[in-house]
């Protein structure tokens, strides 16, 4: 297992130019002294279609999974935030922060759970922050409607960013480019449907984390002839443990469960209920009319967080999920302090249970002192699913 | 509660209180009304037929008065049981323990008590992240929960036209969800000028009480603020009672605070009741207290309207704390004119063990007062109703000593 902060990621060489070409966006963000500002994102929920438009340079703030980040936050927070809220506060730390959080010029908050909001608050010591509002009531026309004039405020003020003005033609393009890189990141996603799949849970997350940092143009340029040859790879036949994750966000570096259950276990990630993975590439925008409506409908209509309302929707989708991914369990993991996961967890669990499909449930945190335990944890719970194999072969037979 | 009660009808004799105090009809008026607000009897005036729904009781009160409904405090959960309802929170609903322990209750006593007449719930979604979870957990019971839709902003250039016209739209449906019609504009605006005279009166009495900080206790200063939100059911019998206490308090003579006891302004509400008994019986005098809810309602906007900027700006003040999902940044600018128009010399600031977002603005104005050189206590409780633990009483001594 690497640590992603230090070295290579434990990536399948096929992807490993993906992981190069975001390290080298990533510096460019960071130390390109092109006159462009850099805009900053935390939330899945928020269109980088008007970023790119703007033509400014944007990426989300994810990167998490550091100790060391986590206490720079801890500062301001206490210990009884998320450690990802608080490596968000924690990245902007003028000293020992993340460069790339340092880069940034303004940060757009759609705000999802009140911790991410109250972040964003202390963020705005560090940097200038819009705050901006994400309704929860995805089915009510005039939610709907106020989501929409609050993507046309967040328009202006990127414009205001950018120093120029946004035209709707220009938004409507990169619709439709996001729309192919969603689409084609979701059909990377559908060759985990294969018994063996010929890409591990690793090298998915890796690709979706490009889609974050890369400008969709770059991203498909890359994507596709990868995606070309490892759909010609032919199915072998094995077929390894099959897993999905559900549950809080998967930062960028934090990486260790995925690791531990691939690569010291040898189970198989074939699919992630979460905002760092499939999630936001199972739905895509209206190409016509309103781009604001578009982009309103389109990210509301998107697979839900357990933030929106009801909460039924992210279950039923998470449920949903694990069967069309034909998985035999399911690791649902929160983050410590997670309202949105951690509360609800048992509403989650109760529904993968009526589907037939063991959980292992994980709380989890950015300590990395937990490592042990996991691995104990996780290797019992393939075990298990080992045996449930066997036996249903033998009731086949 | 009943206990609480109880002990404010006996004020502890050690306390140096007038006689006057002690005899208070209006604080006893006061007592009464919260005594009749408690869940019994109120879980009574549901069976009755009265329209009677949790939550409701803060900003939004007005539109609920005017839809014939009783909004009650989501405090009526944790007062009695509290404990039994964690443990189910923690059992039943497998809620980790790391959460705090309102949201845990919240969810347990809704449990246990699902068989109750009160099976509505509303709620603002703006608040927390945790109320939001438990609420969606009680659904499984039975109830029926309304939110209205998230809306925040911290500043005047937040405050865009959307975000009224937004919230304008959700108090129209949750009146139909009350009432099961279109809601009646002139009764809001009726009820707004009710709670406006209501908060009127509160504002005089407050100002006479940093005149006599020793006549109103901690805990029935906690009763005023209360009750200056939902009246306790019936603003007009709390209005009177606040009218009798202006009356008495502008009957005394104004004297300068006894030296033996420290003037402070307290932040926050205070979970745990008997930390105030602590305070004052370190001879703390709390000259003034930042809670929230003292925003006048705009009269001259129609009236859906002026509830949606009343609760934007209080977010923007830092008030009303989770309820709204108040700002964390801005509180610390009311405690500190609190602190200069009153000449306290310390802050206590309280918060819920477990709760970030209060956390986060104890953090936040920790370090500004200590930059300023005003000293501060951050206290941590819970809702329960055991006494103070020793290190928590002792800090406050401490504190009070060392301001001493």
């Amino acid at each position: 297992m690497v640590n992603a902060h230090t070295s290579l990621p434990s990536l399948s060489p096929d992807l490993l130019p993906v992981h190069a070409l975001i390290e080298a966006e990533q510096k460019e963000f960071i130390g390109a002294e092109d006159g462009v500002q850099r805009a900053g994102y935390f939330c899945a929920y928020t269109p980088p279609e008007l970023l790119a438009a703007a033509g400014v340079r944007h990426a989300r703030l994810f990167k998490a999974g550091s100790p060391e980040i986590v206490a720079n936050g801890e500062r301001f927070t206490q210990s009884v935030f998320c450690d990802f809220s608080k490596s968000c506060i924690g990245g902007f730390d003028k000293n020992e922060g993340d460069p790339l959080y340092q880069a940034v010029d303004k940060v757009f908050n759609f705000h999802t759970c009140a911790s991410m909001k109250r972040a964003s608050e202390v963020i705005g010591q560090f940097v200038p922050t819009t705050l901006l509002n994400l309704p929860r009531l995805r089915d009510q026309a005039a939610s709907r409607e106020f989501f929409r004039e609050e993507i046309i405020h967040f328009r202006d003020d990127i414009a205001e960013l950018a120093g120029r003005a946004i035209s709707d033609d220009e938004i409507s393009a990169q619709i439709v480019l996001f729309n192919k890189a969603r689409r084609l990141i979701q059909r990377f996603s559908e060759l985990r449907k294969r018994a063996n799949p010929p890409l591990s849970g690793k090298d998915f997350l890796e690709l979706a984390r490009g889609y974050y940092y890369l400008p969709p143009e770059k991203l498909l340029a890359t994507y596709q002839p990868l995606y070309e040859k490892l759909s010609a790879v032919k199915d072998d036949g094995k077929r390894p443990i099959r897993l999905m994750i559900s549950g809080s966000e998967m930062a960028d570096g934090d990486r260790r469960l995925v690791e531990l259950i691939e690569d010291e276990i040898g189970a198989r990630i074939v699919v992630e209920d979460h905002c760092t993975g499939l999630r936001p590439f199972t739905h895509t925008l209206r190409e016509d009319g309103d781009p604001f409506a578009a982009l309103a409908d389109g990210y509301l209509d998107q697979a839900p967080c357990a933030r929106m309302k009801p909460l039924d929707d992210s279950v039923h989708f998470s449920g949903g999920l694990a069967k069309e991914y034909d998985v035999e369990g399911i690791v649902f993991v929160y983050l410590k302090f997670c309202a949105c996961y951690g509360v609800t967890k048992l509403e989650f669990l109760n529904y993968f249970q009526s589907l037939g499909i063991p959980a292992l449930e994980i709380s989890s945190d950015y300590s990395h002192s937990d490592h042990g335990q996991l691995k104990t944890r996780a290797e019992a719970f393939v075990e298990i699913l080992n045996d449930r194999r066997a036996d249903a072969v033998v009731a086949a037979d | 509660m009943t206990e609480v009660l109880d002990r404010l009808a006996k004020p502890r004799a050690s306390r140096k209180r007038t006689p006057t105090a002690e005899n208070s009809k209006g604080l006893k008026a006061i007592a009464a009304l919260a005594q009749n607000y408690s869940y019994a009897q109120i879980q009574a005036e549901a069976a009755a037929g009265k329209s009677v729904i949790w939550g409701g009781f803060s900003w939004e009160s007005p539109l609920i008065y005017a839809c014939d409904t009783i909004p009650v405090c989501i405090d009526q959960l944790w007062l009695d049981k509290s404990r039994e309802s964690e443990a189910i929170a923690e059992d039943h609903f497998q809620i980790p323990g790391e959460f705090c322990s309102m949201i845990k209750t919240v969810i347990g006593r809704l449990h246990t008590d699902q068989g109750n007449n009160i099976k509505r719930i509303l709620h603002f979604g703006s608040g927390c992240e945790p109320i939001h979870a438990v609420f969606e957990l009680s659904k499984r019971d039975g109830y029926d929960v309304q939110t209205i839709e998230t809306v925040s902003s911290f500043t005047n250039e937040e405050k865009r036209p959307a975000a009224i016209k937004i919230l304008v739209s959700e108090l129209q449906r949750i009146a139909v969800w009350l009432s099961g019609k279109p809601v009646d504009e002139n009764r809001v605006a009726e009820e707004i000028r009710r709670k406006n005279s209501l908060l009127r009166k509160v504002h005089k009495l407050f100002e006479l009480r940093g005149k006599h900080p020793l006549y109103i206790s901690g805990l029935q200063t906690l009763l005023i603020f209360m009750g200056s939100m939902h009246g306790y059911g019936d603003l007009e019998a709390f209005g009177k009672a606040v009218d009798s206490l202006i009356a008495e308090l502008e009957a005394l003579e104004v004297k300068p605070l006894d030296s033996a006891y420290i003037p402070l302004v307290v932040a926050g509400g205070v979970g745990n009741r008997r930390l105030l008994e602590a305070i004052e019986e370190s001879n703390g005098a709390i000259v003034s207290w930042v809670i929230g809810g003292d925003l006048l309602y705009d009269e001259n906007l129609p009236p859906l309207e002026s509830l949606a900027h009343y609760v934007l700006d209080a977010q923007g003040r830092g008030d009303l704390g989770e309820m709204v999902g108040a700002s964390v940044a801005y509180r610390r600018l009311r405690v500190e004119d609190e602190v200069r128009r009153t000449g306290a010399r310390g802050i206590i600031s309280s918060s819920i063990i477990g709760c970030p977002y209060a956390s986060l603005m104890q953090q936040l104005e920790r370090d500004y007062f200590k930059a300023h050189s005003v000293p501060l206590l951050a206290l941590e409780t819970d809702v329960h109703k055991e006494p103070p633990t020793e290190e928590q009483i002792m800090r406050v001594k401490a504190f009070i000593e060392m301001l001493a």
